[in-house]
């Protein structure tokens, strides 16, 4: 019986064994069938009904949502907010993850807790918050009015800046989360090699943490970008018309002028533009690490 | 060694920064709470007298504490759900090196990259085609596919990190599969099961878009929060929305709490 404990960690001899592996095939099973059928069947009927026509195939509904006219400048304007979400998230969030990282775990724990925990409140909450920060009669407008800033409340609500300062902080703990686990694997001793060696601290931020940290920023980055390309509920409540996000103009196609298929290839444009991009900027990295790393080498 | 200027700024700067961020972040939230017993029926800040009355329309109200009752369901339905083919699939997923666990590990993730309003479309869509319109289960299965990427990660992980030793152990001393997995795996890995669980709920319980695309008349609580929001802003939401906060913030702490004596019991 002693060969059992020595079995393969692969397990492959022994699923055809007495002894077969708690975790057989099977148990993918029951998710498979519900991704099947919840996921990639609702996706591949928005990819069908983006190209349907009149009779047949048909690029039609492509062509009204690529070509020149309000959906292409939504469609910019979303790719615009997206890029600017992000890129503030990774900015703002970058300091907050390293000071988490370099806790000691003991009081990390709970510093960490507190940045997620606005992560699963709902987004509607999260919005309703900001209308009492910056509504007419909100937080700022009282302080700013008490104090004698201003003398009429300022417009706050329902333009680009709110919906900026919505969605960052919807989206910056994702952020922070996935920088800080990229820099809690760095190794500590490095710096501290380097340090030995004469580096000040902040030479061995720059050329050892900063390098070895980026790439969970980029990650941080690809995550947000994706998530805020999707975004529907924020723009919507705090932002104003111009602030029309593709998510809002397809929820309109579909609830308000009821066209199914201009509503998919809108949809399938946000999908594909977002993998661009996202593919795009994993090439660029790769190939600047690829190259700082051949530089390196020197 | 001298301190240098960076060093020095390191130490009072960062944790500034950071209180900074987390106020950013917590601010609004806890805002919400004063304006919930402000008399005033429009929002003001600060909040204008006390009063429980928003409390007391929410509960007295058909359609909000309707809406909150079909949120229930079909949030305690789909967490069950994800939770369990969630669980089995990372049985699955955790085993390193293995064939299925590579190509199915990254494809799962899938919800959690493609809009959510793609999916609400596509919802929209087969509903529509198979007659599921406004249908509680049809969103049952569709946000536990939303919460499947959560559970097989936050259970996958704690599965890596006990191993599977001592159910290889059980296995080799005469347990049938599932009996070492209910008396020897379940047990080891039971917290992060029920914080996917919780998170799964509060996926559930959460979300607006899909529910918006098919659910019709059934509304959820997200649904009746967005209308109000959308169209009168009543101090009801802010009850809501306090209850809510005050909810999550619970169920957060204490599935934090679980896992931290699991941990600390286990060590």
């Amino acid at each position: 019986m002693s060969d059992g404990v020595a079995m393969p960690r692969d397990g492959k001899g022994a699923a055809r064994g007495r002894r077969a592996p708690l975790s057989s095939l099977w148990l993918l099973a029951p998710a498979a069938v519900l991704f099947l059928f919840v996921f990639i069947l609702p996706v591949g009927e928005v990819a069908l009904w983006s190209v349907q026509g009149e009779a047949g195939l048909s690029a039609e509904n492509y062509e009204a949502a690529l070509g020149a006219g309000p959906y292409r400048t939504i469609l910019f304007g979303t790719l615009q907010l997206s890029f600017g979400v992000a890129c503030a998230c990774i900015l703002v969030g970058y300091p907050a993850a390293y000071f988490l990282a370099s806790r000691p775990p003991r009081n990390r724990t709970l510093l960490l807790l507190l940045i997620l925990t606005p992560l699963w409140v709902s987004v509607l909450v999260r919005t309703f918050g900001w209308i009492v920060v910056l509504g007419r009669e909100g937080l700022v407008n009282s302080m700013l009015i008490g104090i004698g800033a201003v003398d009429g409340p300022l417009q706050m609500l329902y333009t680009r800046g709110a919906v900026y300062i919505a969605m960052v902080q919807v989206l910056l703990p994702v952020a922070i989360l996935v920088m800080f686990s990229t820099m809690t694997t760095i190794n500590r001793s490095l710096l501290m090699a380097s340090r030995i060696l004469g580096a000040s601290p902040w030479r061995g931020f720059v050329h050892i943490f900063l390098p070895l940290s980026a790439g969970g920023a980029v990650n941080a980055w690809m995550l947000t970008f994706v998530l805020a390309l999707g975004f529907f509920i924020t723009p919507a409540l705090v932002g104003g018309p111009k602030e029309t996000m593709i998510a809002n103009l397809i929820a309109t196609q579909i609830t308000l002028t009821l066209d199914w298929g201009l509503g998919s290839a809108l949809g399938m444009v946000l999908v594909i533009a977002g993998f661009t991009v996202v593919g795009a900027i994993a090439l660029l990295f790769r190939r600047a690490t690829g190259l700082s790393g051949h530089g390196g080498s020197r | 060694m001298k301190r240098s200027l960076w060093e020095k700024s390191g130490r009072y700067l960062l944790p500034v920064y950071f209180v900074g961020v987390l106020l950013y972040l917590l601010l609004p939230l806890l805002l919400v709470i004063p304006m919930s017993i402000s008399e005033t029926r429009y929002l003001k800040f600060p909040p204008q007298g006390f009063t429980f009355r928003w409390y007391q329309e929410f509960f007295a109200s058909a359609g909000w504490i309707d809406a909150t009752l079909r949120s229930l369901l079909i949030a305690a339905a789909s967490a069950m759900l994800a939770t369990a083919i969630g669980t089995a699939a990372a049985l699955v997923l955790s085993r390193e090196g293995s064939k299925a666990a590579r190509v199915a590990g990254p494809v799962f993730l899938g919800p959690q990259v493609v809009p959510v309003i793609i999916l609400a479309l596509g919802t929209l869509l087969v509903f529509s085609r198979f007659g599921l319109y406004g249908s509680l289960w049809g969103v049952v299965l569709v946000h536990a596919v939303l919460a499947l990427p959560f559970v097989t990660t936050t259970v996958s992980g704690a599965l890596r990190q006990t191993g599977d030793t001592l159910a290889r152990a059980a296995r080799v001393l005469g347990a049938k599969p599932h009996e070492a997995f209910w008396h020897v795996t379940l047990p080891t890995i039971r917290p992060a099961v029920i914080s996917a669980g919780v998170f799964a709920f509060f996926i559930s319980f959460d979300e607006l878009v899909i529910a918006l695309f098919v659910m019709g008349q059934n509304e959820t609580l997200p649904m009746r929060i967005w209308a109000d929001m959308r169209h009168d802003l009543t101090p009801v939401v802010a009850a809501v929305a306090t209850l809510l906060i005050v909810v999550t913030f619970a169920a957060v702490f204490m599935s934090d709490l679980i896992q931290r004596r699991a941990k600390r019991s286990a060590g």
